[in-house]
């Protein structure tokens, strides 16, 4: 007699299997294709990543459905992370494309190697958005960590490449660990990994208590503590500035965006579905959390030289901006702004960081460093990219009409809404703080003159990334309705 | 309740002061005459040529990777061997599907050179 087999809806992964076939068809080209042809395998990645991107099409994700007995979803919350991923990926492979094959770390970097851990890492992100089940959840997350790990220390040559991967290395696993007693701890107390269960058990478990579950208490610190690591929240972000700084600028570009969608993603189904019961208790955890953050990396950004340090503080800064829109998550209301306001700020946050991270890599490529010197006098020598950097900061900095500025819009929004004034007020207030050093990479770039030497260099796939990206910034800014609309849709795939 | 774990208990208590009687017995009785030839490594009765931390070749590494991927394989290939007329067409594309993937690892490796020991 045949077994009762469940077969998969494989139609609700094919974004994924899109991902999963790229993978293999850049291993095939990199044992086929002689080693001076290898760039080419960067536009199988394109090719690949627009290919999975267009499949987003085939799905109906409204109707929420679900395969693998529920441990994968595909509902508006995964669209929008498969559609932020998938964008970040295909910039991450434009702008990184020459950087691997021309610069100082020429020939320890193979560039089919490099694209396979990269897609490897979006393949985790797009998982955890889909996660129906912790396990899933784990999972995706550290396909995604271990392939950025790599990546960190991919420039293998230079010490500070190898001292920052081994940095994040060991604290990432470590958070993991932590993570995962976490789950642990929330499966003893519900008895299930399933995420909707989870809500059901924990709601039936604190209906008429007055105070929660010690075990579940323990189970949302863990888990928030493990995640927090991951997003690169204060206190938990001791990796980040060396990370960031020691990688190949193309891949601190990637980083500082996928791994912190994965993060956030994970969180938002984690905390807001799978303990939404529990808000009361982890509101004011993410709200302190977001404030120490803001200010934390807001401030200390102020003191960095190096540009791709700046940067990393300013990225830790805007985690904290991000964690306002989850702290301003309400149970009671079906339809707030909260998750919506994240999604937004993601997607924002994608094409600006990257964007700003890329106009490195574009001086990297004319013989300049990475401190603040070598933006001297580029309004002088380049208008164009100086004026996409400058576009980059302003937005950053949430200056209207840019999309940053609409990011940090409707964070706020969500913060008053939720009646949480004084985080509101917080996050005007670290945005002031930001300004000093985004204005100064401006100043620099308009008001000094230029010194040092410069080398001429034609980076056509790098300069049309910058370019779609300083447009993307300006044009989604100016319409950022339909952007919203489609954050906004989280209402759906959750079951308040 | 708490009864039913008192066989446990007993069996605890029983091996620690088993393993721990003995060892007090040994180190009772025993002599203790060390000397620098005694503390060396044993290493087969060989006199040791070189010192034990030392540093070896991570071929072995890339075998015992190699090892795992196709001890894996082996895992997934006995349920689905002895579940074959039951699991039917459809478990024997997905096999296929699976087997297929290690080949194209097996290949890549191949070309790579990991299977050289030079």
């Amino acid at each position: 007699m045949p077994l009762e087999l469940v077969h998969p809806d494989w139609g609700l992964i094919v974004p994924q299997l899109i991902i999963v076939g790229t993978i293999i068809a850049i291993l095939t080209a990199d044992l086929i294709l002689p080693r001076d042809k290898q760039g080419a395998v960067s536009w199988i990645a394109m090719v690949g990543l627009v290919a999975s991107l267009a499949s987003l099409l085939t799905i109906d994700w409204t109707a929420g459905d679900t395969t693998f007995n529920e441990m994968f979803r595909a509902d508006s919350f995964s669209l929008f992370i498969n559609i932020v991923v998938l964008a970040a990926g295909v910039l991450a492979v434009m702008i990184s494309s020459s950087y691997v094959q021309s610069l100082e770390e020429r020939g320890t970097m193979p560039m089919p190697e490099y694209l396979v851990l990269v897609m490897f890492s979006i393949l985790g992100a797009m998982i955890v958005g889909a996660s129906g089940d912790l396990l899933i959840l784990f999972i995706g997350i550290e396909m995604g960590s271990l392939a950025t790990y790599v990546l960190t220390g991919f420039a293998r040559r230079r010490m500070t490449s190898l001292e920052g991967a081994l940095k994040y290395f060991l604290l990432g696993s470590f958070s993991s660990a932590i993570l995962v007693f976490g789950m642990a701890w929330i499966y003893g107390t519900t008895g299930t990994t399933s995420i909707p269960e989870i809500s059901q058990q924990v709601g039936t478990i604190m209906s008429g208590e007055q105070f929660p579950e010690p075990a579940l208490l323990l189970a949302l610190l863990l888990v928030a503590i493990g995640l927090a690591f991951k997003i690169a929240a204060v206190p938990f972000h001791m990796w980040t500035p060396d990370a960031y700084q020691g990688a190949p600028t193309p891949v601190s570009a990637y980083m500082s965006v996928v791994p912190k969608v994965a993060g956030f993603a994970a969180l938002v189904r984690v905390l807001a579905e799978g303990l939404g019961p529990l808000s009361d208790t982890w509101l004011l955890l993410i709200a302190i959390l977001a404030i120490i953050t803001m200010f934390y990396g807001n401030v200390v950004a102020i003191s960095q030289r190096d540009v791709k340090r700046m940067l990393a503080y300013s990225s830790i800064g805007h985690t904290g901006y991000i964690l306002v829109g989850l702290a301003a998550y309400s149970n009671d209301v079906p339809i707030d702004m909260s998750i919506g306001s994240v999604l937004f700020y993601l997607f924002a946050y994608t094409f600006m960081n990257i964007g700003a991270f890329a106009v490195v890599t574009w001086l990297q490529h004319r013989g300049q460093g990475v401190d603040l010197d070598s933006f001297n006098g580029l309004g002088v020598r380049s208008p164009l990219t100086a004026l996409a950097m400058t576009v980059f900061m302003f937005s950053l900095m949430g200056v209207p009409p840019l999309i940053g500025f609409y990011a940090k819009y409707y964070v706020i929004l969500a913060a008053i809404e939720a009646e949480m004034i004084w985080l509101a007020v917080a996050v005007v207030l670290a945005s002031a703080v930001s300004a000093f050093f985004y204005l100064r990479v401006v100043v620099a770039m308009y008001f000094n003159n230029p010194e040092g030497e410069w080398r001429p260099q034609a980076t056509p796939l790098l300069g049309l990334g910058l370019l779609i990206m300083a447009v993307g910034t300006v044009a989604l800014g100016f319409f950022s309705g339909p952007v919203l609309d489609l954050a906004m849709n989280w209402v759906d795939a959750f079951e308040v | 309740m708490l009864e039913s774990y008192a066989a446990i208990g007993m069996m605890i208590s029983t091996a620690f002061f088993m393993g721990g009687s003995l060892l007090l017995l040994g180190w009772l009785i025993r002599p203790s005459k060390p000397s620098p030839a005694k503390e060396q490594p044993y290493e087969s009765g060989v006199p040791d040529v070189r010192p034990p931390r030392g540093r070896y070749t991570s071929r072995f590494y890339i075998v015992a990777l190699l090892f795992v991927i196709f001890d894996i394989e082996a895992i997934f290939l006995f349920p689905w061997a002895v579940a074959f007329d039951q699991l039917a067409l459809y478990g024997y594309i997905q096999v296929l599907v699976f087997i297929s993937l290690l080949l194209f690892g097996l290949l890549y490796e191949w070309k790579k050179g990991a299977l050289e020991w030079a």
